[in-house]
């Protein structure tokens, strides 16, 4: 026989409905995603420029001879049009239904790629001392990671702010543009310029980051259903 | 013509949305009775049990609720509803899946507790000795008969939190009372 009794029309879904209405308070709408990254650009601007001032940063000594080559200058695009399209990818990840997400997702890691491999194509020096090769390497990790975090914070509280449907994926969409643009910095402060210390010390804390941020958003940005209404 | 009839009803839900951000009752209201039919539609041709339509078709209109914030009225109104809705639909079989695996079925059911011992404690009894938490749990699922969705939607808390507390209530008094 067939279900006559929809969940319309049980008492159950009518308190539902009924609990709902009575909450059905004015809402502050999420801003454009487009608005979103914008600011986030600025907050990225800031952070950099404060960390310039304090001294934490430096522009490398050769800059003014390697902006003239286009294998640096297509680095420098790669990084910060990768930052910025994961930034953008996951500002849509906190609206659903946001249709257009995926190419620009695809576009983001496809751009973060040819950053990997203009890093992979660069000289190796094999005759670095293992313990040289660590410690300048640490400094730069380190230094990633702390531009990266305050960028990271600020997008996965707006990205909170929405209802990511996918928290992990948010998460490291997050992680991965807070540290490109990370990356992005240090590549115009580290003067080295070799295919080891490039790959261990500025692409891992990258994946890194981007990996421990899906984690953190699988645990944090999922809370968006159980939040008191709004 | 079907199509314009169908641009119209989503334009009109899209505005009834904008209203219900503003906090408009009767627009929200208007709008919840008029997805009721297609968002049906949606989920039935995912859940079959009626049950579970019923848990997941709740879960969906407080999941809107929650994220009414961020529909934005110069996009179409439908793909942000069914993406809620399919999400809420995988998460609640993602949920079955992890808790039927751990359920065993039996051809008998097993006797009832009784007063075979009377050391043991009755359900009251029982039911005083849980976590205020649990037993609310329990006592809205098994005593007062209401929804997992409506239960969580009483107390505030995501109906994953509630099943919880409700399997952790089960667990304990099935402790407390030998079963």
């Amino acid at each position: 026989m067939a279900d006559t009794t929809t969940p319309l029309q049980t008492p159950r879904t009518r308190a539902v409905v009924e609990q709902l209405l009575d909450q059905a308070a004015p809402v502050r709408r999420l801003w454009k995603p487009v608005a979103r990254l914008g600011l986030w650009v600025i907050v990225v601007a800031t952070i950099a420029g404060a960390v310039m001032g304090v001294g934490l940063m430096r522009l490398r000594p050769d800059l003014r001879l390697k902006v003239r080559e286009p294998v640096y200058l297509l680095e420098l695009t790669a990084l910060a049009v990768a930052g910025i399209l994961m930034a953008a990818s996951a500002f849509q990840e906190a609206v659903p239904g946001y249709g257009a997400r995926g190419p620009i997702r695809r576009v983001a890691i496809g751009f973060g790629l040819v950053a990997a491999l203009l890093w992979f194509l660069q000289p190796l020096h094999g005759e670095l001392a293992v313990t040289q090769f660590i410690g300048t390497g640490i400094s730069c990790a380190w230094r990633t990671v702390v531009l990266g975090a305050l960028p990271l914070c600020a997008l996965l509280i707006a990205i909170r702010r929405g209802a990511p449907l996918a928290p992990a994926r948010a998460g490291a969409l997050a992680g991965g543009a807070a540290f490109l643009m990370a990356a992005l910095l240090m590549r115009v402060d580290c003067p080295l310029d070799e295919r080891l210390h490039l790959l261990v010390w500025h692409a891992l804390p990258v994946a890194g980051g981007a990996g421990l941020s899906a984690a953190i958003g699988f645990v944090w940005l999922r809370r968006w259903r159980s939040r008191a209404p709004r | 013509m079907d199509e314009e009839n169908l641009r119209a009803r989503s334009a009109q839900r899209t505005q009834w949305m904008e209203c219900a951000q503003r906090g408009d009752r009767e627009a929200y209201r208007a709008l919840l009775t008029d997805i009721a039919s297609p968002l049906l539609r949606f989920l039935r041709r995912r859940i079959a049990d009626p049950h579970d339509l019923e848990d997941v078709y709740q879960d969906t209109l407080m999941a809107l609720h929650r994220a009414r914030h961020t529909y934005d009225p110069s996009r179409p109104f439908e793909p942000w509803l069914f993406a809620i809705a399919r999400h809420v639909a995988v998460d609640h079989f993602r949920y079955r899946m992890v808790h039927t695996s751990h359920e065993i079925l039996v051809e008998e059911l097993p006797e009832p507790a009784g007063d075979a011992d009377p050391a043991r404690p009755r359900l009251a009894e029982a039911l005083d000795r849980l976590p205020q938490a649990q037993r609310e749990a329990f006592e809205m699922l098994q005593l007062e008969g209401l929804s997992v969705a409506a239960a969580a939607a009483r107390i505030g808390i995501t109906t994953g939190a509630l099943k919880v507390r409700a399997h952790r209530a089960y667990k304990a008094l099935r402790a407390l009372l030998g079963g």
